[in-house]
């Protein structure tokens, strides 16, 4: 039987003695691949059958596999490979998205979805914001500044600017090419209204899945794991930002007031959380004319002429107030003799834009000095059209940009 | 005179092996009863089993010496339901000889990490996961399926809402 004699071979090579492994003994016995077997294989059997199937890979395995991947490529754009393995396959797909954390848990921007989803507790997500002038549009980049190499910097979402005859609009997208709000990048927008003083955040979908849960078939709830069904976009209010009228003109950051409609005060509580989406909802261009327009009467519309009576008027998930951000006080800074806001080295240059904007909270509400005291978002200019902006929980990079983005909007009411 | 074992394969080939050189695997460990020390392996061919003997032979030779801390005490300590990697191979000529090792195609790493993984040889299967997780690193999608000979199996249109998620990820500026 040739296997014994091959047995018998290794047992010699043993006997022999010496650790290095043996080219003679590999090439007869072809454990190598390329080596190709000295004997006929026999008869092609099960085991044979399964070979080569990494689609049958244990899950185990697969987990372990792709969570190497993950720990390796923590930042970008390395993190894009793990892109990759989501779109391999299905299994693939569901795997790397239990590897994954949402940036709350794992600080990282992984997904398109991390850009709704809110940033961790303890400590912001750091980017900045760079804006080209000659096209009245805004980019969102994740890092501390930017890099040397511009193609190291990871664009996260671009805005336009498009004056109305009553409004200005900032739409915000997936891609610096395309701010149609057809388009399958298009993420939301900033609406003002004539003065400037009073911003709608608009979500091109809902805030969380609570709000799509239905029987129409149209609407089949999504699922983090399955690249999501055909929904056409919407308008939900998420966010109202107004600007207060400074009448007497004094200098200082302009006061700021956020009310997150889609995040209740809860969150910020001892054990709170916000609902944020597991999965996109891709658009497709059909039939848009299904869903109304947005008209300054009716903010929010509803998904489709036959969803659920709980459609969504509002998107607060529940009876709770929202969260309502305002400007941090700036403190007196006795020897310098000035108001001062200690933004920790990451704004550098004076302007009336930089804010920092903590949670505005009654007594009554079960929220620590501490917890009122974090800086949930900050904004403020570094450079000639460069800012940055750190945001985090309850905050996504949607939410914070869209905040940021109002802020260049002149207000001549204001200052 | 070192105990034998004799490890039967999937095809009906027998393989002697020395007691230490099959301990690599947990699970024949656990199953040497005192009197039969034979132990069919049905699951396994002998083209794999051979290279898993060749694998098992090299690091018992090595695991025997305590100059490098053995792996499977450390691998012993930990607890089984976080993914623990056992400690990197500290003697940089085995490192050498394992890079070797894992010069196989996919298909091959394919049958020898699905019997490290049944015969529980924890040092296989991380050697061969990790050359894994290092054929992806930077590869898109399509190359990785073509690689590892995996189907497609999206819809048309979840391909599309993917291409989609990939150029985000892959554009700047």
């Amino acid at each position: 039987m040739p296997l014994k004699s091959l047995a018998r071979e290794l047992k010699e090579k043993r006997d022999g003695g010496g650790g290095s492994m043996s080219k003679r003994v590999v090439r007869e016995g072809g454990t190598h691949g390329r080596g190709g077997a000295l004997h006929p294989s026999p008869q092609p059997t099960r085991l044979e059958q399964r070979q080569g199937r990494w689609a049958n890979l244990p899950p185990e395995l697969l987990l372990d596999v792709i969570r190497r991947v993950e720990e390796s490529e923590a930042s970008w754009p390395a993190r894009r490979n793990l892109l990759g393995c989501a779109a391999v396959c299905r299994s693939w797909r569901g795997v790397t998205m239990e590897v994954v954390k949402p940036p709350e848990q794992c600080g990282r921007i992984t997904f398109p979805i991390s850009l709704k989803q809110p940033a961790p507790r303890d400590h912001p997500i750091q980017c900045f914001i760079r804006r080209v002038r000659t096209t009245s549009t805004f980019c969102l980049y994740l890092g501390l500044s930017p890099s040397l190499q511009v193609q190291n910097d990871k664009l996260l979402l671009a805005a336009r600017k498009i004056r109305r005859a009553t409004s200005i609009d900032f739409v915000i997208s997936l891609t610096a090419d395309d701010f149609s709000r057809a388009s399958s990048s298009y993420i939301g927008k900033a609406r003002s209204n004539f003065l400037g003083t009073k911003f709608t955040v608009y979500d091109s979908q809902p805030p969380y899945n609570a709000a799509v849960s239905s029987g129409n078939s149209s609407n089949r709830r999504i699922n983090s794991k399955r690249v999501s069904p055909r929904v056409t976009a919407g308008n939900y209010n998420v966010a109202t930002i107004s600007y207060e009228l400074n009448v007497l003109r004094t200098r200082g950051p302009r006061r700021i007031q956020c009310a997150m409609n889609s995040i209740p005060v809860s969150s910020i509580e001892e054990g709170g959380s916000v609902p944020a989406p597991s999965g996109f909802i891709h658009t497709v261009n059909d039939q848009p004319s299904e869903v109304p327009i947005l008209n300054d009467k009716e903010p929010v519309i509803q998904f489709s002429s036959t969803s659920l009576a709980d459609s969504c008027v509002s998107v607060q998930s529940s009876n709770d107030a929202p969260l309502v951000l305002k400007n941090k006080a700036p403190r007196w800074h006795e020897q310098l003799q000035c108001w001062c806001l200690n933004f920790r080295g990451r704004v550098t240059v004076a302007s009336v834009k930089n804010f920092q904007l903590v949670a505005a909270v009654d007594s009554s509400r079960n929220i620590s000095l501490a917890q009122q005291d974090k800086v949930i978002l900050q904004f403020g200019k570094i450079g000639k059209d460069i800012f940055t902006m750190d945001y985090r929980y309850p905050l996504s990079a949607f939410q914070a940009f869209a905040i940021c983005l109002t802020s260049f909007d002149t207000k001549p009411a204001c200052e | 005179m070192a105990k034998m074992i004799k490890l039967v394969s999937g095809d009906g080939a027998e393989f002697e092996v020395e007691e230490e050189v099959a301990f690599q695997s947990k699970i024949i460990k656990d199953i040497v009863a005192d009197a039969d020390d034979v132990i069919p392996l049905p699951t396994v061919s002998s083209k794999v089993l051979i290279q898993v003997i060749e694998y098992c032979r090299k690091h018992a030779a090595v695991n025997s010496f305590p100059l490098s801390p053995s792996s499977s005490a450390a691998a012993a300590a930990s607890s089984s339901s976080s993914i623990s990697y056992s400690k990197p191979v500290s003697d940089p000529a085995l490192r050498a000889w394992d890079n070797e090792f894992v010069k196989l195609n996919n298909s091959s790493l394919f049958d020898i990490v699905i019997a490290a993984n049944y015969l529980d040889i924890e040092e296989l299967v991380d050697l061969v996961l990790e050359t894994v997780a290092d054929r992806i690193k930077g590869k898109q999608a399509q190359e990785i399926r073509r690689q590892f000979n995996i189907e497609n199996d999206f819809t048309p249109e979840e391909e599309e809402a993917l291409r989609r998620e990939n150029s985000w990820a892959f554009q700047n500026n």
